[in-house]
């Protein structure tokens, strides 16, 4: 199903949480919507549901308007962050209870067949007898996950299904989420603060900031063709380098100190300050392109490769290299990174609280 | 690390002040159990004797006891009841959703604990005079409201807000109706409250004093004040009394004893925010 | 500069009523004069009960520290010159930055009014406070604040410096910034240092020699690259990297190759007995999708995330699904048959976990 939300605005005594929230969800697509917390995602996900009330805006499933429209007959399916298990029932009964309620009952063979399948593809089916008190929070997350696949939904809302899961089982359990059939063909809404996973799951990721949507696309859009500085540095490790400086009358970025000079991928008017951005990963020692003069400032092992932060004048590019190209680099040393000016991403400066917006076609 | 007590030293206290704190009771059961003449001796002299008991069960001294002690337990069990039938969801609804006046309502019902019995007790003996409800197992459960509804309310009330909206708008989710999501998930979740509470109201309407006194005469009359009327006639029956008294402590003594694994359970889970 | 030597280095709690808890058991560890090593491991491991012990805020139990070949275990923590960074910072709130810098110095009272002043400022300086001198703690950001206590450490020109989780509480953006900065002022001043993380990248990134600990025994002393690259047991290999490594139980064949399934083997990097239960370890970088040779796999999904994509697979019969590092402009559909091969291999007892290499 389709989930529209139109201006919609939400606030609480004097926080506002949604400020004109604008939002597409399309037929059977894995939505992430990213943002850091208290940008207004868990409301979002609850207005969808129909666990609050806005304040005014419309929200519409299938085309209709949701206004009078109770939670339980909305079709949909949430997973909690704080998992919401019933602590007084064992998983079972906690996994069991949508297929027991008036709405979407089972008889108790199926239910438990249906139950029993759910808590395979978890990887909970040990568990079934616990109670949630007992489990570990990796545990809770999965039956949380495990209550809401149980049932038919038209739509699932995730609520950081993942946050409170350790590096190596949430990489697993994100690409576990990907097979899942049922999340594979159900219309998705996915909320998150963790980029790496908007980029691994989402069809579409919506980036959201203090109530409102920043910037929606596909992960390439948002990559290539973040809304702003701040969008640009939510996505990427090492994160992106931010050069700030001016264009010079010949079109060129300098600067402050005149140390660094770029020629740029666009026409930018002459005196207007700017920021580059521009991805360590783009940086090289040894490639082709601009080269630049500045010395080591320190190398950081990274695994198989070396993270390079190089001082050119006042400023410091950090650049990812291998570690061949890096043996040998000592503080201090003279080095000449290259940078394609294609790779180049030109911003406004920020300016106090607002982060300066990308200069050239947008999106 | 903390100087603790030598052993019989604290061991020495604690009996000291068992020995104080009991020795009122104590008293009392000795007193219960002293034959009529002994009562007033000034010496210690006991021979202990169930004659007060007798007297008090059997009714002889012509005060109907052991219906007094029936009248407190439907009346207090009563009351316990109904507080819990009204005063559950309205705990509920109060915990969960803010509206326009709320919370002067909820005031106004807690203002209802501080105000002496006694400044009521005179418009409601009228009233209750006119509308039939005098001296009746109605106007008593009714008129206890006043003391058993605001501690459960206010007890209550705290206890769901200690409970995550979260879990019933998961089963709202879940496909269960707003209804079904409080009887199913929040009632079950606040059950050692709902003893707790109950206990406590349990004990306040049975040890009530001034609405029997003034509010009942013969029918519905409650032991706390039956226990007095062996006071009454030519000397005062202090060891009839004493066993009255005496047996009026069972009931929740008993009802303590049988829920104490929820009370202790109960009267921290509210308190602490987990 | 000094060095700093652990020898045989013991802690055990003991607690009426309770079995004796033995938090570290028996550490050896040399540091040269001016090195940076981190001490890693997950919680609990005892990597803080040692710092803690050679800052002298936990009594020793067994073994000797020695600071510039000299034993300081006798010495109560002011007589022992090192600087600590806590991770909570451990600032003094109604001071101001320059107050508390300077509160150190003047704790030992041999520093006249103008000395102070004149190394609260260099300091400053150096870490870049010097703006916010006036300042109360309270004030500042979790970065700065932990600058603060970086350069508290630091003014009294400590022999040892101690790091416990410095970065622990700052936000992605101001750990990156802060970990160059003190893994550049670290280098340019030169102090022997320890620091103590659960965070593999970021002993990675800052340390000399890594020393991985597990219920409180080095399980490996090396540098980054041979921790990453030769890990001495499978919970280094495990712990060190990320996406983790692949671990897969396998039987050793008589051919030199660990048979993980009936239809999956692969080649092993060094003669194993046949019939021995293995431990089969593959980081995701070193494995690669190729056309024709190669085992045949399932994708389960794939995760393109740009500057690279994780692919997850299922190889026939195999339990544990296999992780590969792809090239950004990979894309691969569910359910789609790929080939994936092997390159740096890694072997393991499967009951001890030791490397066989």
């Amino acid at each position: 199903m389709s989930i529209a939300l139109r201006d919609v605005r939400k606030s609480y005594g004097r926080t506002t949480a949604l400020d004109g929230l604008d939002l597409d969800v399309r037929e059977g697509e894995f939505f992430c919507l990213l943002g850091p917390s208290g940008a207004g995602k868990t409301t979002t996900l609850k207005t969808v549901a129909g666990l609050e009330r806005p304040d005014a805006g419309t929200v519409e499933i299938d085309g209709r308007d949701m206004r009078d429209v109770e939670p339980y007959d909305r079709g949909v399916a949430m997973c909690f962050e704080s998992y919401a298990l019933y602590p007084h029932r064992s998983v079972y009964d906690n996994l069991v209870s949508p297929l027991r309620s008036p709405r979407h009952r089972l008889p108790a063979a199926e239910a438990r067949d249906r139950v029993g399948a759910v808590a395979e593809l978890l990887g909970i089916g040990g568990l079934l007898d616990r109670m949630p008190g007992q489990l570990s929070n990796g545990q809770r997350q999965r039956v949380a996950l495990g209550r809401v696949l149980v049932r038919p939904a038209r739509a699932f809302l995730l609520d950081e299904p993942l946050s409170h899961l350790d590096a190596k089982l949430r990489q697993q359990m994100r690409a576990e989420l990907k097979a899942i059939g049922a999340v594979r063909r159900t219309t998705t809404l996915y909320v998150t603060h963790d980029s790496v996973e908007a980029l691994a799951l989402g069809d579409r990721i919506g980036v959201i900031r203090a109530g409102r949507i920043v910037q929606t696309g596909t992960r390439e859009d948002i990559w290539y063709r973040p809304y702003d500085t701040e969008v640009a540095r939510a996505f990427g490790r090492p994160r992106i380098n931010l050069l700030p400086g001016a264009v010079t009358g010949s079109g060129t970025f300098r600067s402050p100190d005149g140390a660094l000079e770029l020629p740029l991928p666009l026409r930018v008017a002459a005196g207007t300050e700017v920021l580059v951005g521009v991805r360590p990963r783009d940086v090289s020692l040894t490639g082709e392109g601009h080269r630049l003069t500045g010395t080591v400032y320190v190398t950081e092992v990274l695994g198989r490769s070396v993270e390079v932060t190089v001082r050119i004048g006042a400023q410091h590019l950090s650049l990812v290299a291998s570690r061949a190209e890096a043996a040998g680099l000592r503080p201090d040393d003279p080095v000449r990174p290259a940078v394609r000016p294609e790779h180049l991403l030109v911003f406004e400066a920020d300016r106090a609280g607002v982060p300066g917006r990308r200069i050239g076609t947008s999106p | 690390m903390r100087k603790r007590l030598p052993g019989w030293l604290a061991d020495a206290a604690l009996i000291l002040y068992f020995v104080f704190s009991l020795f009122p009771v104590a008293w009392m059961a000795i007193l219960s159990l002293k034959p009529a003449n002994q009562l007033f001796s000034t010496y210690f002299s006991f021979t202990p004797t169930l004659d007060a008991y007798r007297t008090v069960l059997g009714g002889s001294e012509g005060i109907p006891f052991v219906r007094f002690f029936g009248n407190s337990l439907v009346v207090s069990v009563g009351a316990v009841a109904l507080s819990l039938v009204v005063g559950l969801p309205a705990a509920y609804a109060s915990a969960r959703w803010r509206f326009k006046g709320s919370e002067h309502l909820m005031f106004t019902l807690l203002s209802f604990r501080f105000a002496p019995e006694l400044t009521v007790i005179i418009p409601l003996f009228v009233l209750y005079q006119k509308l039939g409800l005098f001296d009746t197992y109605t106007g008593m459960v009714w008129v206890l409201q006043l003391v058993t509804l605001p501690l459960v309310v206010w007890i209550m009330r705290s206890y769901f807000a200690d409970l995550s909206p979260e879990l019933e708008q998961a089963a709202l989710l879940d496909g269960y109706s707003r209804t079904q999501a409080f009887f199913k998930v929040a009632l079950p979740l606040v059950k050692p409250g709902i003893a707790a509470v109950s206990l406590l109201a349990f004990i306040f309407a049975w040890n009530n004093f001034v609405f029997p006194l003034i509010l009942t005469s013969h029918e519905a009359q409650t032991v706390t004040v039956g226990a007095l009327s062996f006071l009454g006639g030519d000397r005062p029956k202090y060891h009839l009394t004493a066993a009255a008294a005496l047996v009026s402590v069972v009931p929740p003594l008993l009802l303590a004893l049988t829920i104490q694994r929820y009370l202790v359970r109960g009267l921290s889970f509210g308190a602490v925010k987990s | 500069m000094t060095g700093l030597e652990l020898r045989e280095l013991r802690k055990t709690y003991r607690s009426r009523g309770r079995p004796a808890v033995e938090a570290v058991r028996g550490l050896d560890l040399a540091l040269d004069s001016g090195e940076l090593l981190g001490l890693l491991g997950p919680s609990g491991c005892g990597k803080s009960t040692t710092l803690r012990m050679i800052a002298g805020l936990e009594a020793v139990t067994g073994g000797d520290i020695l600071i510039g070949g000299a034993s300081v275990t006798g010495r109560p923590a002011r007589r022992r010159n090192i600087g600590v960074a806590f991770e909570n910072y451990a600032l003094y709130p109604p001071l101001t930055v320059a107050e508390n810098l300077a509160f150190g110095l003047k704790a030992r009272g041999r520093s006249a009014r103008g000395e102070v002043r004149r190394k609260v400022a260099g300091i400053a300086e150096r870490v870049g406070l010097t703006d916010v001198l006036d300042a109360r703690p309270a004030g500042l950001s979790s970065g700065q604040k932990q600058r603060v206590s970086l350069a508290r450490a630091l003014i009294r020109a400590p022999d040892v410096l101690l790091l416990d989780e410095p970065l622990s509480h700052l936000d992605a953006a101001q750990r990156d910034t802060t970990r160059r900065e003190l893994k550049r002022i670290q280098r340019e001043m030169g102090h022997t240092t320890i620091l103590v993380t659960h965070d593999q990248e970021e002993a990675l990134s800052l340390a000399d020699r890594i020393a991985v600990m597990r219920d409180g025994a080095i399980e490996q002393l090396g540098t980054p690259y041979e921790i990453y690259d030769h890990p001495a047991t499978a919970f280094v290999a495990d712990f060190v990297g990320e996406p983790a490594i692949n671990l897969l139980p396998a039987v050793a064949d008589a051919d030199g190759r660990a048979r993980l399934s009936a239809g999956v083997r692969i080649p092993l990097p060094v003669p194993v007995p046949a019939g021995r239960p293995v431990l089969v370890g593959i980081r995701p970088e070193d494995l690669a999708l190729t056309g024709a040779d190669g085992v045949p796999a399932r994708v389960v999904a794939h995760e393109p995330l740009l500057e690279s994509g994780i692919a997850t697979l299922a190889l026939d019969g195999v339990e544990r699904h296999l992780v590969v590092l792809t090239g950004p402009e990979v894309r691969l559909a569910h359910d789609e048959r790929v080939r994936v091969a092997a390159g740096l291999t890694h072997v393991f007892d499967a009951e001890t976990g030791d490397s066989l290499r």
